[in-house]
């Protein structure tokens, strides 16, 4: 087995990125500028006016999944190494932010960052073992991972509530601000609200950075080890180094994404974070484009929609059981659809939804500029 | 004495189980190069064809094991040249994704079918044993390890003794060279995933003959289980697949019978797993798996 090239940058942005990377701003250009201010009113102004509770639920499950993914997609999209273990990390990060904000009852500028440092220090714990092994071994691995995570979740009462879960107590509160009552001027926002501003205003934050952080020196290097990692090597880049540079990030990343699912949640299980939600991660991460920007996002978005369609439509749906009755039920109807996605995406379009919404805009612009040629 | 025996008759009967399921993966990752994930849909197959065979049409059961095997190395076959052929060597982690993808897709199928609630495949040995000495031993024990060393020694002649079997050593060895010589690795891939999925569906038929077993939700799990045991055994080796197993079978029952209480709830659980992780520090090649050596 040759480790080839993973996911192919795109020759037509190869130019671009070589631009931006000898550009040390934080935001790339103009148009990106006012794209993340645009989006950052968004954020604030998508919740002012949009009261659906159900809704707003749903979003904040993407949000929290879509950061996670973000995470696996460092990993996996960027680095090239496999992992069928983030749930794990996801957990870490879960647990910690009850333990350090509710338990001891930290404010959240302290378990927000902690439940990031313990995903993150779990990855360093791990990486040692984890980047002597390549391809299916790293995924074997990482898979004992989740195995032993629900395990000791279960047999960590302290701190995990054991087999029947804990309530998260911990607060989303940033000194006077209470992220689960917002209160701007004299609108107070509901509590779905406000964690719809914090948990899509922290995505925003990490898209930046990771976009960021692969645009600099150490994340060029993860992505040329992913490319051909003995071409890496020759080239001067610290190939072990640098790969668990890639575990540590995508960890503290993935236990972020716990703690604030933690919150959004309010009531974790240990089997919460099992085999199935790192399927989820993974079908986010392929099913929206590996080793891009906003492929998490839209894939985190179109995978969540797979369970709320299916909870909606299921009734219609002949083969469909009843509870008590045989018959198909809805956690399987998901399985087989996420099972599905996964392989028609990465047997027709290994890119994912950001090369086909790439090539709609493309073909767009081409019939457009057909149309006036002026 | 007499309660170690005991155990270390169960330890064999699991092990050769897990070595039944390493088998599939190994089989197929010596001569396509793919961590084949699917393994545990295959072992479904196996149980659920099995109890559709031979309580639904009535066959004998011998019979039903035999047209159980057949459809789901057909079922395997048809998935290989289908989806998994065309991405094989696309590159590590692809084929990982897609048939872990089939593998989620495909078990909810069957349980969509036939329901969730456990099926008894009516087998011909139930509860029935005899006593070896003070140690009792049920016939479901000594099939699962009479037919496991069949298989072995069987697959061991095919490989070393016939043209095919040649020519997946060959394709095993140096793909492209192997397609120099006319051996078509199409034929070569199909043909191990067919193993492979006959290999799935006698453990999984087992696995649903065990006590309070039946055709169930949650049998596609015990592959993933059988995994550690390809690290142990090495993922290119199958006697070491069926040693491997044994190895793990044999510590987990006596993990079971020995640990305390204070272990933890399903201490014997996450045991493969921590045996797979002390190995790979030792020995990341495993037991009887060669020291790969990369060009590029």
């Amino acid at each position: 087995m040759t480790s080839q090239q993973a996911v192919s940058v795109d020759p037509v942005e190869a130019p671009g990125k070589a631009r931006e990377a000898a550009n040390p701003r934080l935001v790339g250009s103009r148009s990106a500028r006012w794209g993340l201010v645009a989006l950052l009113v968004l954020i604030v102004a998508f919740p002012m006016n949009f009261g659906d509770t159900y809704w707003l639920g749903v979003l904040n499950a993407t949000g929290t999944a879509a950061i996670a993914a973000v995470g696996l997609n460092v990993l996996t999209g960027y680095a090239g190494q496999i992992s069928l273990g983030h749930a794990f990390f996801v957990s870490v990060g879960a647990f910690t932010t009850q333990y350090v904000g509710g338990t001891m009852g930290l404010p959240m500028v302290v378990w927000l960052p902690a439940a990031a440092l313990a995903g993150g220090i779990c990855g360093a714990l791990v990486a040692p073992f984890a980047l002597r092994l390549k391809g299916p071994y790293l995924a074997i691995v990482s898979l004992g991972l989740v195995f032993l995570g629900v395990f000791l979740g279960r047999n960590l009462p302290s701190v995990t509530g054991g087999n029947e879960g804990t309530v998260v107590s911990a607060r989303a509160t940033l000194g006077p601000i209470d992220f689960e009552q917002l209160q701007l001027g004299s609108i107070y926002f509901l509590r779905e609200q406000s964690l719809f501003i914090l948990i899509w205003g922290c995505l925003a934050l990490v898209l930046l950075f990771t976009a960021n952080v692969m645009r600099t020196r150490g994340g060029r290097a993860m992505q040329a080890v992913r490319d051909h990692d003995i071409a890496a090597e020759v080239l001067g880049v610290r190939m072990m180094r640098t790969q668990a540079n890639a575990f540590i990030l995508s960890t503290a990343i993935a236990g972020l994404a716990g703690g604030l699912l933690a919150v959004n949640l309010q009531y974790i299980r240990p089997d919460n974070f099992d085999v199935n939600l790192s399927v989820q991660y993974l079908a986010i991460i392929v099913i929206g484009g590996l080793g891009s920007t906003f492929g998490p996002v839209l894939g985190a978005i179109f995978v969540s929609m797979v369970p709320v369609l299916v909870d909606n439509f299921s009734d219609k749906l002949p083969f469909m059981g009843t509870p008590g009755s045989d018959g198909l039920s809805t956690t399987d109807l998901n399985l087989i659809l996420y099972g599905s996605l996964i392989v028609a995406f990465l047997l027709l379009e290994s890119k994912g939804l950001v090369a086909l919404l790439g090539r709609a805009r493309r073909a767009l612009q081409a019939r457009r500029s057909a149309a006036n040629p002026a | 004495m007499t309660e170690q025996l005991q155990v270390l008759v169960g330890g064999i009967t699991l092990g050769c189980l897990y070595g039944l399921l390493a088998l599939g993966f190994v089989v197929v990752a010596r001569s396509t190069g793919v961590l084949n994930l699917t393994q545990g849909a295959f072992v479904v197959m196996g149980a659920y064809f099995t109890y559709a065979a031979s309580r639904t049409l009535n066959l004998p059961f011998p019979i039903a094991v035999l047209l159980a095997v057949l459809a789901t190395a057909g079922i395997a076959v048809l998935l290989e040249a289908l989806i998994v052929h065309r991405i094989a060597n696309s590159n590590l982690f692809t084929p990982i994704l897609v048939t872990f993808g089939l593998l989620i897709l495909i078990p909810p199928i069957f349980y969509g079918i036939w329901g969730t609630k456990p099926l008894a495949i009516a087998d011909p040995w139930g509860l029935a044993h005899f006593q070896l000495g003070p140690v009792s031993v049920n016939h479901r024990d000594i099939a699962v390890v009479v037919v496991t060393a069949v298989l072995l020694v069987a697959l061991a002649l095919f490989l070393r003794r016939t043209r095919l079997g040649l020519a997946m050593q060959a394709t095993a060895v140096d793909a492209e060279a192997a397609l120099a010589q006319g051996i078509s690795d199409r034929l070569v891939h199909r043909l191990s995933w067919a193993l492979a999925g006959s290999f799935g569906a006698v453990a999984g038929m087992f696995l649903a003959t065990a006590a309070g077993g039946g055709a169930r939700p949650g049998l596609e799990l015990y592959a993933l289980l059988a995994l550690p045991v390809i690290i142990l055994g090495g993922i290119e080796s199958p006697l070491g697949a069926v040693i491997g197993g044994l190895v793990m079978g044999i510590v987990q029952q006596f993990a079971v019978a020995t640990v305390p209480e204070s272990f933890g709830k399903g201490f014997s659980e996450v045991v493969p797993y921590i045996v797979m992780i002390t190995i790979l520090l030792v020995r990341p090649e495993g037991l009887f798996g060669t020291r790969k050596v990369r060009r590029a």
